[in-house]
């Protein structure tokens, strides 16, 4: 700048310039700001107060602000306020996640579903003498066995309880913030899940995929066939075979590709299981009993023995059943070797009974 | 009282808007005469505590700082006897900008700057001082007033101006001369 130049060239030519350091004048710049508090606070013991809100006050000048020191102690004062609603709000969301979903310390753990209960025996598939304990955790991809006449009860951290009925092959197929997916080979599954959060839950058989989001519901998995029943909620069965999707609502099952209304004795187990205390470590004792009627895999072997005989069903398509007819109407229910089957009365050609 | 009754009065905001625009101005006037940083922050902050208690009967914040810092140096150097400082000269000198004295050209320079420092508003005459007599760059002029960059640029401007023309009205048409 011209003026500048010349000006200064003029002042310091006759001694009127008295240069002062860079370091110097950022001495005498800090030195500024704590006279202004030492004045200002006295002997008072607001000191620190002052000092909070003199820094502010500055720092909003800079930012081109302009306000006085008190408009500065109000802005912070309501900033505070605002800081601490935020605070309060993200802490309470966070305390509810911590409640419901502790994901992400449980995979950095590798923890996932914990074992809360079980009666009898649930064992590693690869390694069926080594019997899971309370409190153990179940990992990705292990298939896990319960005994003849056990079952175990399970929580998963993200909102979901299982129940696996007596001799049930499963495992956890896939654990993920998004998804968490089981996969039965055969034997009963009840899952309750409470999902606020929008994760997939699924659980598969060789013939059928159930996919919910926040329901009660039941699998049951055999040889070929499945059976979805739905206590609460509603459930998307996917039919393997066909490709076929069905919604099934509260009180239907869904089985061969049909859906169809479960009875009320049938509910009436579901809700039994449904009513099961994740955080209970005696759970399973309490619930083992329903299995004789809820599962199929060893309910069959009971019924055989409890009827005395052996029920052979004809469809008109050519499919046959075999197993022990445990109630007749509109629909057929029919306890077979792969699990309990429900089909309807005009498909059927007829039955032949054997006694055993 | 509590901090927000304190800094809510009309003084304080009044003090702290003095503050703000004559503390590193006074300190800089001290310090480049004294020598010693510790005086320097020691009187700055004397005469800035007498303002604080004065500051509802000050009319004329700038004289009264400056006429302030006379008694604040006198006052320091009494107790400090020891000192080998000339007080007169310091005196003289630390308040240049209100003392007459000498009948060469330089007299001329300071009468002119002298009246456009008068005539030009407080904050104008701030700046003037701290970037032709203190060697502060704008930016720094800028943090030190907590002003902005441009705004501190264009004063100056204008102030470089007035000056030139007081010169000119004096007879030094062109101020290259003086040099």
């Amino acid at each position: 700048m011209k003026e500048k130049k010349i000006i200064e060239s003029v002042l310091v030519r006759y001694g009127l310039v008295h240069r002062i350091t860079s370091r110097e004048k950022g001495r005498i710049y800090l030195s500024g700001r704590k006279g202004l508090v030492k004045i200002l606070s006295g002997k008072g013991r607001d000191r620190f107060r002052i000092k909070a809100v003199l820094k502010f006050y500055y720092m909003l000048k800079h930012l081109g602000f302009s306000l006085t020191p008190v408009s500065a102690l109000r802005f912070a004062q309501g900033m505070g306020a605002l800081a601490f609603v935020f605070i309060m709000v993200f802490s309470f969301a966070l305390y509810r996640n911590y409640g419901h979903d502790s994901t992400v310390a449980e995979r950095t753990a590798g923890e996932q579903v914990r074992l809360v209960s079980q009666s009898g025996t649930l064992s590693r598939a690869a390694d069926k003498s080594g019997s899971l304990f309370h409190d153990k955790y179940i990992r990705e991809k292990e298939k896990f066995l319960t005994g003849s006449g056990s079952c175990a009860v399970m929580s998963i951290p993200k909102g979901a309880v299982l129940i696996a009925g007596p001799e049930t092959l499963f495992s956890l197929d896939k654990y993920s913030v998004n998804e968490t997916s089981i996969y039965i080979e055969r034997g009963f599954l009840f899952s309750r899940v409470r999902n606020p959060y929008g994760a997939v839950y699924s659980v598969k058989t060789s013939s059928v995929i159930a996919t919910v989001k926040g329901t009660s519901f039941a699998v049951t998995a055999g040889k070929g066939a499945s059976l979805v029943e739905v206590l609460k909620g509603t459930v998307t069965a996917a039919d393997k075979e066909t490709g076929t999707v069905h919604e099934v609502q509260a009180g239907f099952c869904f089985s061969n590709g049909k859906v169809l209304p479960l009875s009320e004795k049938r509910l009436q187990v579901l809700r039994k299981l449904d009513s099961t205390d994740s955080g209970d470590p005696s759970s399973a004792s309490g619930v083992v009993k329903y299995f004789g009627s809820a599962s199929g895999g060893s309910g069959f072997k009971e019924a055989l023995e409890k009827y005395g005989r052996v029920d052979e069903i004809t469809l008109y398509s050519g499919r046959r059943y075999r197993g022990v007819i445990l109630s007749r109407g509109e629909n057929y229910r029919v306890m077979t070797a792969r699990g309990i089957v429900h089909i309807p009365a005009r498909e059927i050609k007829n039955t032949v009974t054997r006694k055993k | 009282m509590s901090v927000a009754e304190k800094l809510s009065s009309e003084s304080t905001r009044r003090f702290v808007e003095c503050y703000d625009l004559y503390f590193s101005l006074v300190f800089s006037s001290v310090y480049s005469r004294v020598g010693n940083f510790h005086d320097a922050e020691d009187i700055s902050q004397e005469v800035f505590l007498r303002l604080h208690d004065k500051i509802e009967e000050v009319n004329e914040p700038r004289k009264w700082i400056f006429g302030c810092l006379k008694n604040v140096v006198m006052d320091h150097y009494k107790k400090k006897s020891n000192s080998d400082l000339d007080i007169d000269v310091l005196l003289n000198d630390v308040t240049m900008g209100y003392v007459n004295g000498f009948r060469d050209a330089r007299v001329i320079i300071k009468e002119c700057l002298d009246q456009v420092l008068e005539e030009s508003g407080y904050r104008d005459a701030a700046i003037f001082e701290l970037v032709s007599m203190y060697g502060y760059t704008f930016r720094e002029t800028a943090r030190h007033l907590n002003m902005n960059y441009k705004q501190v640029i264009y004063r100056y401007r204008a102030l470089a101006a007035k000056l030139l023309e007081k010169l000119r009205t004096r007879g030094i048409s062109d101020p290259g001369d003086l040099l």
